[in-house]
């Protein structure tokens, strides 16, 4: 998918990789350990049970060397069953979730994500928290997902959502 | 203890469910306050007056990490020492959903709830047996009770599935009961090894269930309760006003009366 689908202010040359398994969790953990030095309000946890690392892929965006954004999942069968997708802030409005995005379609048929507005503020009402939500929503329909017909969230403050690349345009099924 | 107990149950980052918890927990006589674990953090001596805790359910971090592993972290980096100390006390804990997976991820129940074989969000409910002793679930057989989440398989390593084993410490199980049967469901909603659907620490005192009994505490909250109902005026027998998640909840109130 080359189309421009975000709004971006640059476009930068990323090397984008295809770590598994422990792999994935060890550069996750070093670039959100990196994020978190640097934005201490970001809370994170490091590692992962080797149960999941047995089926877990992580999408790295690497730019000059460093880590840029990662895309965080486990595979079940075709599906991409997606955890984190996180950006380092100094990379926002640029393609790296479009990148990560890319990589992560090429591979799969299908994928699921559950949208839930991360970071509330104790003071925040919750139309703060429908507005963000509905913000995230707009966002990843944006690159390519869709409001999950099959799952239920059953009155849960979360949204299921779902990409398959079978209902893509033909031109753009990758 | 003569007086009913006092709980608190946590908030803060995305968990979400406190307020129906305390609903239950007030509905059987307990005292509750909802308090941000920050607020704990900051004055761990408020654990003083508590005999019950809770981790309610939710979307602690957003999941983002895995779920309840950010949270479980700071409860034990923040407030493990406090937590035990409370523990060595006849106390009672339990974790529910989002608050089983912080429990595990904490350390103060073993094991792992991994992404649903599904890899999807499941969200219907279950049929539990009850196979473990715990004052939590004294007197109670089976529970119909609902779910809601995305990684909620249990698994542990062979050496800590036998330990559990050998210390009674597996709780509860999936089955084919009621409400499985009713709408032609799977018992195990989710993959769990074994049908694990709850475990407790080796004393019984920490429990740590996936399902929401506090989400069953009224009759009409089962999904086919009119169906029930209308089975129940036909065989002329009385029709229940409580949910079996509610035993529960009372089960913890008497063990301090």
């Amino acid at each position: 998918m080359s189309e421009k689908i975000l709004d971006r202010e640059k476009s930068l040359d990323l090397n984008i990789k295809k770590l598994k398994g422990p792999e994935g969790s060890a550069a996750l953990g070093e670039f959100l350990e990196g994020l978190v030095e640097r934005y201490p309000e970001r809370a994170y946890a490091p590692g992962v049970v080797d149960e999941i690392n047995a089926n877990r892929i992580t999408y790295v965006a690497e730019h000059s060397g460093a880590y840029a954004g990662m895309w965080d999942g486990i595979r079940v069968g075709d599906c991409f069953s997606g955890r984190l997708l996180v950006v380092d802030p100094k990379y926002q409005h640029t393609n790296v979730v479009e990148s990560l995005r890319t990589a992560m379609f090429n591979d799969f048929r299908e994928a699921r994500i559950m949208v839930y507005p991360f970071g509330q503020k104790r003071d925040s009402t919750p139309e703060h928290f429908e507005a963000r939500q509905r913000a995230l929503v707009r966002y990843y329909e944006k690159i390519g997902f869709k409001l999950d017909p099959d799952v239920s969230s059953g009155g849960d403050p979360v949204v299921p959502m779902i990409w398959r690349r079978s209902e893509m345009p033909p031109e753009q099924q990758l | 203890m003569k007086n009913k107990p006092h709980v608190i149950i946590f908030s803060g980052y995305g968990l979400n469910t406190e307020d129906e918890t305390k609903t239950a927990f007030e509905s059987v006589g307990a005292t509750a306050d909802i308090v941000h674990i920050n607020e704990l953090i900051a004055k761990p001596s408020l654990l003083l007056k508590a005999q019950i805790l809770v981790m309610p359910g939710g979307f602690s971090y957003g999941d983002d990490t895995g779920s309840g592993k950010a949270y479980g972290n700071r409860l034990k980096q923040h407030l493990g020492a406090e937590i035990e100390k409370f523990l060595a006390r006849d106390t009672l804990m339990i974790g529910i959903c989002n608050g089983f997976q912080i429990l595990t991820n904490a350390g103060f129940v073993p094991g792992a709830l991994l992404t649903n074989d599904s890899g999807r969000y499941l969200c219907r409910w279950v049929d539990l047996e009850v196979v473990g002793k715990s004052p939590w679930l004294k007197g109670i057989k089976t529970l119909s009770v609902p779910i809601a989440h995305g990684e909620g398989k249990y698994f542990a390593p062979p050496e800590t599935l036998a330990q559990l084993k050998k210390d009674g410490a597996i709780a509860l199980k999936y089955v084919q009961g009621e409400t499985a049967k009713h709408f032609n469901m799977p018992a195990n909603p989710n993959g769990s090894l074994e049908n694990i659907a709850g475990i407790t620490s080796h004393d019984g005192r920490v429990l740590g269930l996936m399902p929401h009994p506090e989400r069953a505490v009224r009759f009409t909250q089962l999904p086919h309760w009119t169906y029930l109902k209308e089975r129940y005026v036909r065989e002329k027998k009385e029709v229940p006003t409580e949910g079996s998640g509610l035993q529960i909840f009372k089960n913890a109130v008497n063990y301090f009366i």
